[in-house]
């Protein structure tokens, strides 16, 4: 075995990623100290290549990124296609059926959890195309998209559970099928962030930083100032939808202060997951 | 410069302790090299550079992508091509490890600036690297920021030597 092959031996130990990537690679590193080697010699081959471990660090860094990046495009495939599922067994349900108020709840509750989730990591997604990732960051998009997909399929859940019906099993199976393989290219993409990173910081990532990222300009916004907008369009939406749906305005208003109550509940107990607010670990603050 | 004329910074001396002891060269590890007879020498000596190993590392860091796409102008080329003509055109000043090349272009592919394909040449299997159109403008926009940052940075620490 000579001191190229050791090297590429320590390189593959180093790497956690499997597949065409990894393999590409190694090919390519091979072919690189075979000619440097044969102008330098191994030994200066080796050195002017630099440390297999940092190689393989700065590597896996770009294929977290993108892994955690194309986890979010099958995550939307698979939240659209949920939601295809879900409003076929709406259509299909009995004419005069209604839904109990607990599963109505969980219902509206759920898919806007899931929209909004999505939205936050389709943002992040389209943000980190020019950033050079973390795994911290890698992390919070994978949990992003875990969220949008995990509440996508309790949607689908309080659908069955609150309005009997009967459809044609693809039409409900399509969809969860598709959130079952992307939940699969999440587990994946969070593994191996998580493999780089074991104990990653808490990561804050508003969703107008990253569209103001998009947009070619600086913005760091406060949390507050998130959340006080966000309210105010979620009660004027709930409001508006009641008011169209023939509801009285005290209706209504009881529709908006609800949508008022889940939103502020979402954001205080969802936000840090979602890296919407959230301490700063030790490290961050280091 | 002198009244000779000669540039002295130019043949300032510069350290060989970064000389590969593999090499024939080795054998003059103990001599100080002038710039002028180091460069001269180049390519048998990778490396010589006028700053320490780390620092040139971490400075670069931050250019890598913009020196890839600029190496890249020209014609396409190998990993391996790429961290010679790096070295060429920089006089051997570019420390680089040679191995970070490789998710710098990945990176470049993934955002649009370079397409690569597999290639065989006498015997060996090579992945080759092309840049776009994009990757063209990004090349020219890099030289132009650069441009302007290390003119800010010269009038700052310039006035120093």
């Amino acid at each position: 075995m000579t001191a190229v092959d050791d090297f590429l031996h320590e390189l593959a130990k180093a790497l956690h990623v499997r597949g065409r990537s990894r393999r590409r690679l190694l090919v390519e590193c091979r072919e690189h100290l075979t000619e440097s080697s044969a102008a330098f010699g191994t030994e200066e081959a080796i050195r002017r290549f630099g440390s297999a471990a940092e190689l393989a660090r700065a590597f896996e860094l770009e294929v977290a990124a993108r892994r955690a990046r194309r986890a979010t495009a099958v995550s939307a495939v698979g939240v659209v296609g949920v939601g295809g599922s879900a409003l076929a067994m709406i259509n299909a349900a009995d004419a005069h059926a209604s839904a109990p108020l607990g599963w109505a709840v969980v219902f509206f509750g759920a898919a806007q959890v899931s929209a909004v989730s999505l939205v936050l990591a389709l943002l992040q997604a389209a943000a980190m195309r020019s950033e050079r990732g973390s795994p911290a960051d890698a992390a919070l998009l994978c949990r992003r998209n875990a969220y949008a997909l995990g509440f996508a399929l309790l949607t689908i859940f309080a659908v069955g559970a609150a309005v009997p019906g009967q459809t044609a099993a693809w039409r409900i199976l399509s969809g969860p099928a598709v959130a079952a393989i992307a939940v699969a290219s999440v587990i994946r993409a969070h593994t191996l962030a998580r493999k780089l990173d074991p104990h990653p910081p808490s990561v804050v990532r508003p969703p107008l930083t990253d569209a103001a990222a998009l947009a070619g300009f600086a913005w760091r916004e406060h949390p507050v100032a998130l959340l006080v907008p966000t309210v105010l369009v979620a009660m004027a939406a709930a409001f508006a939808w009641d008011s169209l749906d023939h509801g009285t305005v005290a209706q209504a208003g009881v529709a908006a202060a609800v949508e008022a109550a889940l939103t502020v509940t979402a954001f205080v107990f969802l936000g840090r997951a979602l890296g919407l607010h959230g301490v700063l670990g030790p490290r961050q603050r280091a | 410069m002198d009244r000779s004329g000669a540039n002295h910074q130019d043949d300032r001396l510069i350290g060989v302790r970064q000389l590969p002891l593999t090499f024939d060269l080795a054998r003059i590890a103990d001599v100080r090299l002038s710039r002028s007879r180091a460069q001269a020498l180049y390519p048998l000596i990778p490396r010589l550079s006028m700053y320490s190993e780390t620092v040139g590392t971490n400075l670069i860091r931050g250019h890598l992508e913009g020196l890839l796409l600029a190496a890249l102008v020209e014609e396409p080329g190998h990993g391996y091509a790429l961290s010679q003509r790096l070295a060429a055109r920089s006089g051997g000043e570019l420390a680089v490890p040679e191995g970070s090349l490789y998710p710098a272009l990945q990176r470049l592919e993934r955002l649009g600036f370079v397409t690569s394909s597999w290639a065989r040449a006498e015997g060996r299997r090579r992945r080759i690297y092309r840049l776009s159109g994009a990757g063209r403008r990004q090349a020219e926009t890099a030289a132009r920021e650069w441009k302007v940052f290390s003119a800010g940075v010269d009038r700052v620490l310039g006035g120093l030597l």
